[in-house]
Order: structure tokens, then C-alpha cells, then sequence
């Protein structure tokens, strides 16, 4: 060992590389995020979740959800196409501008219904040079993005994920396996929080070929006394039972980790990742939790 | 060859060059690698993912509203004044708020009177669009509220000229805005139809 401090030096060069690398180099790229306001509507990005929501994030993450379900959308391209929502007055040269830009319309013919979509699939150059030759013309246009990835064509969102999506979550639990599908978009794929108790409850009840194992510990079990309870699970009008024929009602658990998964929202477009507006669905909010709660499943 | 059975052997290393080869490797590896990240780390900026490359990538493909800055401003303010009574689509609440959409005191030839009634509230019926509208409660003023002529201006132009609602009357400048409210500053009383008819449209 004559050459000990050299080994020492070179094997913490190395060590000192990697955690550059994988530590401080991420840590001085995302370390400085913050929730962003939005001035126009004020609401703020990401969207504050409700307390029950973020209990049920610490089930989610008791009950090892991450080692089968991932809550991260991949996206592999995006390009534009260009949207006319109004021709203007100025017919005759719109009609020959557009005769130029689109195969399927002839000069001369009646101008076709708006919004009116051309050029797809084209680069942003292209676009951009589509809307200046119909705006010259006098018509209103732009151009949009759309985006594309396998991810994106299961509805797992609209999007690509970012880092700013998880600035709220203590622990992040992206997940590296997909066993089942990914939650990252939960929320607005399935707002159906019954379905929900009911396929924690007993997978293969809602989901025929589901390897999901059953979170029937999540559930008190209770005989039926005459009449059943309100909130005792119900599918498809009828009751919900176990082995021994005892109805099911959610605890406080179920109801927190059913409020987190509808929390799982990938339906809006950020700055790091454009992507077509959407229409708004509305967000449950705690009063619409306990409405759509099981007992209203009738 | 060593004898390892002497019990106070030290094996040593010699001095050995490291192969020339190895050297011209590795720093050919290494300005690859950060050629790589020059094109694909998008400078290390939080902002940058795949498949974007850069910053200015990102800031290019942004999408952009056809709206203009002052419309969107009213817009906004629409949305935080507004929109609680007379909805977001501007179809206002049967038996209680009428509707801008389309309505007649809105879309009017000139802003004299919606700025009127805005800036000081209306009490009272009024007939919208040829329709009697009883509305159970008066319509607050805004004109201590939106201080700001021109955000007032951005609002009432907003409303007059939202073509989603089928409006499409003239813009609104911050110049009448003042003019009237130098006018009715005084008043405190909301607005009665009767009232507003004695004020000329333009």
C-alpha cells in the first residue's frame, strides 16, 4: 500500500463525481421551485390539497401504492396545427390564401364552418408562417400545440409530468414500476369515488382481469341488520358483501386515500409543458366528496 | 516473484504510465459526453424537459391568445368582480340578475350609460332587452371598487366586446371612464332606468 493516498483521493474523486452529479446538480436545478399564482384567475399551480386528500397520501404511501403504480406521464413529441376562428370580410382573399394551404378546399368554394383546423402535424415555423399568410388576408388564426406520446394517447394526461407537479408533496412517490396503470391523472380518468371503494375493496369486482390485491382492511365489515346502512358500498344498485355476507363500509382511511387518488389531476398545461386547453372539469371539492359518497350510489 | 510466506512482505506498485491510449479515450468520452449535454440538458434549466432542448424552445411554443392585453384585463376583472352574479357566460340568473350577453344597455352605441351603472349600482326594475326584470336585490357600486380607470375601462370594454356572448360594440378608453366619474363623483345613490334614460347613449 505504498500508493494508499493516491486510491483514496481517486475513489473519492469518484464518489465526489456521482454525488455532484445525481445530488447537488439536481438539487441547484429544482431546489429554487415555487407554487406559481396565476394573476388572470388567481388560482395558484400547483392546487393545494384538502386535508382528507393529504392523509390519504400518507395511506397511499403506508400501503406501498408506489411499488406497482407510477405517478409520472411520459411525453415523446408534440408539433402545431393551425386553428382559423374567423375568416373576416376579406372572402376572395381568403378563399385563394387558403386554396394554397389546404388540399381538400378548392379556391372560389364557400369557406368551411369554423374553428376551422389546418396544417396539422407541421413544425412551429410553419404554423406560425400559415397564421401570418391568413391573418394578412384578413382572418383570425393561431397556432396550436398538440402532444403526443403513448402515455398521452391512454389519457394518463394531457401532458408531460414536471417537477413543479410535485412542489406540494412531501415525499414524492413517482413510482418505477408499472404493475398497474399510472395514477399521475387519476382523478379526472375516474371521478367515480364509489368505484373507487369498491375496487379497493375487491379489485376484481369492477375490474375483471385486475391484479390488484384487495384493501379490505381499509373497510369495517358489519352484519346486516334489517335494513343496511347508508354508507355501506353499493355497485351497480347492489349491496357490496364479503365472504359472510356482511355489508362493507369505508373507514376513515378508505375515505382518506379515495380523496387523494381524486386528487390526482394531470389536466392542466403549464409553462415547462404546453399542451391544447382543456375544458374544466370540475375539481371535487370536500362537500362534493361527501355527496358522491357511497351512500348517493343508487 | 514474491514470497508472501515472509511475514513482513509489502507487495508494492510501481510506477507504471497509464497507456497513452487510455488517456486519449477517455478525454475523447469526455468531450462527447458534454457535447451531449450541451444539446439535451437544456442548459440545466428547471423550466426545460423533454422534448424541449432550450429555454427559448419552451418560450416559443407557448401558446398565444388572440385576445389583447387590455381585453384580457377585463377579462380577469370580469372574473373576480363579475362573473359571481351575471356568470361567467354572461347569461346572468333568471329572476335575478340579467344578462349581458346580447343585452341591450350593454351593447348600447355609445358607454355613457353602462359606465353610469356600473360605476354607482342600480336600484329598482329595469327592462332588458324588452324584458321586465324585477331583480330582488340592487346592483352594488363598483366605482369605489375599481379604482383604476383604465382596469374599469379594460372591464367595461371586455363586456361590451366579448364575441363568445355575441357582443361586438365599441372598446371603452380610460378618458370616458374618468370624464364620468368626475361627473357622478358626488353621487352615492345607485341608478334608477328612469334616471339613466336622461343620460344621453354617446
Amino acid at each position: 500500500m505504498n500508493n494508499g493516498l493516491l486510491l483514496f483521493l481517486g475513489i473519492l474523486a469518484a464518489m465526489m463525481s456521482s454525488w455532484f452529479g445525481f445530488v447537488h446538480t439536481p438539487q441547484v436545478q429544482f431546489g429554487n421551485l415555487l407554487p406559481e399564482r396565476d394573476e388572470i384567475t388567481g388560482a395558484t399551480f400547483p392546487s393545494p390539497r384538502s386535508g382528507s386528500a393529504n392523509r390519504g397520501r400518507a395511506i397511499y404511501r403506508e400501503n406501498g401504492c408506489a411499488s406497482c403504480h407510477t405517478q409520472q406521464v411520459r411525453q415523446e413529441g408534440y408539433d402545431f396545427s393551425v386553428s382559423v376562428s374567423d375568416f373576416g370580410t376579406n372572402t376572395v382573399d381568403v378563399s385563394s390564401v387558403l386554396a394554397g394551404l389546404s388540399e381538400s378546399y378548392t379556391q372560389g368554394s364557400p369557406l368551411p364552418a369554423v374553428p376551422y383546423k389546418l396544417a396539422e402535424g407541421v413544425d412551429l415555423r410553419e404554423a406560425e408562417q400559415t397564421v401570418k399568410k391568413l391573418s394578412n388576408a384578413g382572418a383570425a388564426a393561431r397556432a396550436l400545440i398538440s402532444v403526443s406520446g403513448s402515455d398521452i394517447e391512454r389519457g394518463w394526461g394531457i401532458r408531460r409530468t414536471v417537477g413543479s407537479d410535485y412542489l406540494l408533496d412531501a415525499e414524492v412517490m413517482l413510482g418505477s414500476v408499472r404493475i398497474g396503470p399510472d395514477l399521475a391523472n387519476l382523478g379526472n380518468r375516474n371521478s367515480d369515488s364509489n368505484w373507487h371503494y369498491v375496487h379497493l375493496f375487491q379489485p376484481r369486482q369492477v375490474v375483471e382481469d385486475s391484479v390488484m390485491p384487495s384493501y379490505a382492511y381499509l373497510f369495517d365489515k358489519r352484519p346486516v341488520n334489517g335494513v343496511p346502512d347508508a354508507d355501506a358500498l353499493r355497485y351497480d344498485g347492489e349491496l357490496v358483501t364479503d365472504a359472510e355476507g356482511r355489508q362493507v363500509i369505508p373507514r376513515n382511511t378508505a375515505k382518506d386515500l379515495v380523496a387523494y387518488l381524486l386528487s390526482l389531476r394531470l389536466d392542466e398545461p403549464v409553462f415547462e409543458a404546453p399542451a391544447p386547453e382543456q375544458e374544466k372539469k370540475a375539481t371535487p371539492s370536500e362537500d362534493a366528496e361527501t355527496e358522491a359518497s357511497p351512500a348517493s350510489s343508487e | 516473484m514474491s514470497d508472501s510466506s515472509k511475514p513482513d512482505f509489502e507487495p508494492t506498485a510501481s510506477n507504471a504510465p497509464v497507456p497513452v491510449g487510455f488517456i486519449v479515450a477517455f478525454v475523447v468520452l469526455f468531450y462527447l459526453s458534454t457535447l451531449y449535454l450541451d444539446g439535451n440538458a437544456g442548459g440545466f434549466d428547471a423550466k426545460v424537459y423533454e422534448p424541449f432542448t432550450s429555454l427559448d424552445v419552451v418560450k416559443a411554443v407557448q401558446p398565444k391568445g388572440n385576445m389583447d392585453p387590455r381585453f384580457e384585463k377585463g377579462k380577469a376583472a370580469y372574473a373576480i368582480y363579475c362573473s359571481a352574479c351575471h356568470q361567467s357566460n354572461g347569461a346572468g340568473s333568471p329572476g335575478q340578475f340579467p344578462p349581458l350577453a346580447g343585452s341591450d344597455w350593454v351593447n348600447a352605441e355609445g358607454p355613457n350609460r353602462i359606465i353610469r351603472l356600473v360605476m354607482n349600482g342600480l336600484a329598482g326594475p329595469i327592462v332588458v332587452n324588452g324584458e321586465n326584470w324585477a331583480p330582488p336585490a340592487q346592483m352594488p357600486p363598483w366605482g369605489p371598487v375599481i379604482t383604476d380607470d383604465e382596469e374599469f375601462a379594460c372591464l367595461m370594454t371586455y363586456i361590451r366586446g366579448e364575441s363568445e356572448w355575441g357582443n361586438s360594440a365599441s372598446p371603452v378608453t380610460a378618458e370616458q371612464v374618468e370624464a364620468v366619474r368626475a361627473e357622478v363623483s358626488s353621487r352615492v345613490a345607485p341608478w334608477t332606468q328612469e334616471e339613466l334614460f336622461q343620460t344621453p347613449e354617446q
